[in-house]
């Protein structure tokens, strides 16, 4: 397993100065799924976002196959964030060429496959399709990339119990298995039977990490249960 | 990579942008036919002898709606740009666009570039919009007339070739600071922690503003140097004052040019180091 990220010192300050995160050491290895999961305000998406670049850490470091955020570590990280950002006016065909056109990794055939399987015309204007069809299009177009490392934030949020199953599948049936996927969710128990380990956040820092089957083992607990316990108001 | 982001960026503008301008020659072309100059002359006429209020009401409205599309054209056109540069690459569309494996550089260039066309394009359109309008309201006469007054104006043909390059980098120049103060001044209010709209819309403002008043302390000065000249007239003053003007034409474009680059840079410069998005 070779490290695929890691975060030095890290700190991020928002405006009103409180860190969102706060010196977090961390190192992500492939190969591996991991849950982050942490409560309201832990830091998680801040975390998130300075891997993908998207934000400017206070302090620290975070490298991405040893380098920091850049037009390298972007080819090689397949990213969903937790919002929508495909354009409205563009068609599913429009938006898989865009992706085609960016990232070499990117395997057309398997988004058709995916986008047919779901019975989603390709000349569709995203605008006319629900907010749960445009959640799946951009998962399956997250992961129909052959990249090292896929970011997932909260990839089952705000879906129903179906979609839920089958996003989960998608992940699954789509990951290569030498990279690595980080999924931050709430719903743990919806996607612990995948996870190989799981990052406890609080506050900006790591409270635990440790593997599922350790966590289960050790603790006598789900990961949901321990969750709950170690997070519990 | 730029290539192909110039591409997608032509893509998603072009429909809009050329509706936008063709139905503005249509509506010249319309207004070409209806008020020729034998029709204006009868409007006239009949509105001078008191007679129905229609065509009166016809020919106000049909320029009211000229002025707006020629408002719509030369304004909206590169707010329309300003705000797809916004919405692009600092709301949720910015998640995919900050996520592409190109440089920051590229993002801005092949933004800024499409944009620069398409206000070149619709100024242009204003342009011809406007001269069809007077070519027809004002006959063969009035367009002879300026033909002979630019036939009238004596340039020898290194001179004109001088006068067409620096119109030519002046038109360039110009494009490039129109949309490099949106840019910039749309980068620049990202970087406040709230009301960042408010903050880009005052930026724009201030960096107009600085503008004028620098436009205005070159234009007092150059005017008085050049009234100056005019008070001893003898022909080889009259000969530096146009080597002046040229040399003064030729500095404000350089300037325009160097201020875009300036402009860019700076956009660049927090698109790239202080990227903070919401």
């Amino acid at each position: 397993m070779s490290l695929i990220v890691e975060c030095r010192d890290l700190t991020k300050c928002y405006t009103n100065g409180r860190p969102a995160v706060a010196n977090l050491n961390l190192t992500l290895e492939s190969g591996r799924i991991i849950g982050l999961l942490g409560p309201n305000g832990s830091g998680k998406t801040t975390l998130i976002k300075m891997i993908n670049g998207l934000l400017i850490p206070t302090s620290g470091e975070v490298l991405i196959e040893g380098q920091k955020p850049g037009t390298q570590s972007k080819a090689i990280i397949s990213y969903l964030p937790e919002r929508t950002y495909l354009e409205a006016q563009r068609t599913v065909e429009d938006i898989i060429n865009f992706f085609d056109d960016f990232y070499e990794d990117f395997r057309p055939e398997r988004a058709y496959d995916m986008i047919a399987s779901l019975g989603i015309e390709k000349n569709a204007r995203l605008k006319t399709l629900s907010k749960g069809t445009k959640e799946k299009i951009q998962l399956i177009l997250v992961m129909s990339r052959d990249a090292r490392l896929f970011i997932l934030d909260e990839p089952i949020a705000g879906v129903d119990p179906a979609a839920r199953d089958y996003i989960i599948r998608t992940i699954i049936s789509n990951y290569n298995p030498d990279a690595s996927v980080l999924i931050c969710t709430h719903l743990i128990s919806d996607v612990e039977n995948i996870l190989d380990d799981v990052i406890f956040l609080r506050s900006g820092n790591v409270v635990l990490r440790a593997g599922v089957d350790e966590i289960r083992e050790k603790v006598g607990k789900t990961v949901d249960q321990y969750f709950r316990e170690v997070f519990a108001c | 990579m730029l290539k192909k982001l110039f591409a997608h960026e032509w893509k998603d503008t072009w429909k809009l942008m050329t509706i936008v301008n063709a139905a503005m020659i249509l509506y010249a072309l319309i207004g070409m036919i209806i008020f020729n100059q034998k029709n204006v002359d009868t409007f006239f006429e009949g509105s001078g002898r008191g007679n129905s209020l229609a065509p009166t009401i016809g020919f106000f409205s049909y320029f009211l709606v000229y002025a707006i599309g020629i408002v719509v054209l030369s304004v909206l056109s590169l707010l329309y740009f300003f705000v797809r540069f916004y919405r692009n690459l600092y709301t949720d569309q910015g998640y995919l666009m900050h996520t592409l494996p190109v440089e920051s550089s590229d993002l801005l260039i092949s933004k800024a570039a499409v944009a620069m066309i398409w206000r070149g394009i619709c100024i242009l359109v204003c342009c011809i919009a406007v001269i069809m309008l007077l070519y027809s309201m004002g006959g063969p006469e009035a367009w002879g007339e300026l033909v002979n007054a630019f036939r009238e104006i004596h340039m020898s043909s290194g001179q004109a070739i001088l006068v067409i390059i620096l119109i030519l980098l002046g038109i360039v120049g110009s494009l490039a600071f129109d949309v490099s103060k949106g840019y910039a001044a749309i980068s620049i209010g990202q970087q406040m922690g709230k009301n960042k709209v408010l903050w880009c819309v005052g930026c724009y403002i201030g960096l107009n503003v600085l503008v004028s008043l620098i436009t205005n302390i070159v234009t007092e000065t150059v005017t008085f140097s050049l009234v100056r000249m005019g008070e001893t007239n003898t022909l080889a003053n009259l000969e530096t004052a146009e080597n002046t003007v040229l040399l003064i034409f030729l500095i404000i474009d350089l300037a325009m040019l160097a201020a875009s680059a300036g402009l860019y840079a700076l956009s660049n410069h927090f698109m790239k180091n202080k990227l903070n998005l919401d």
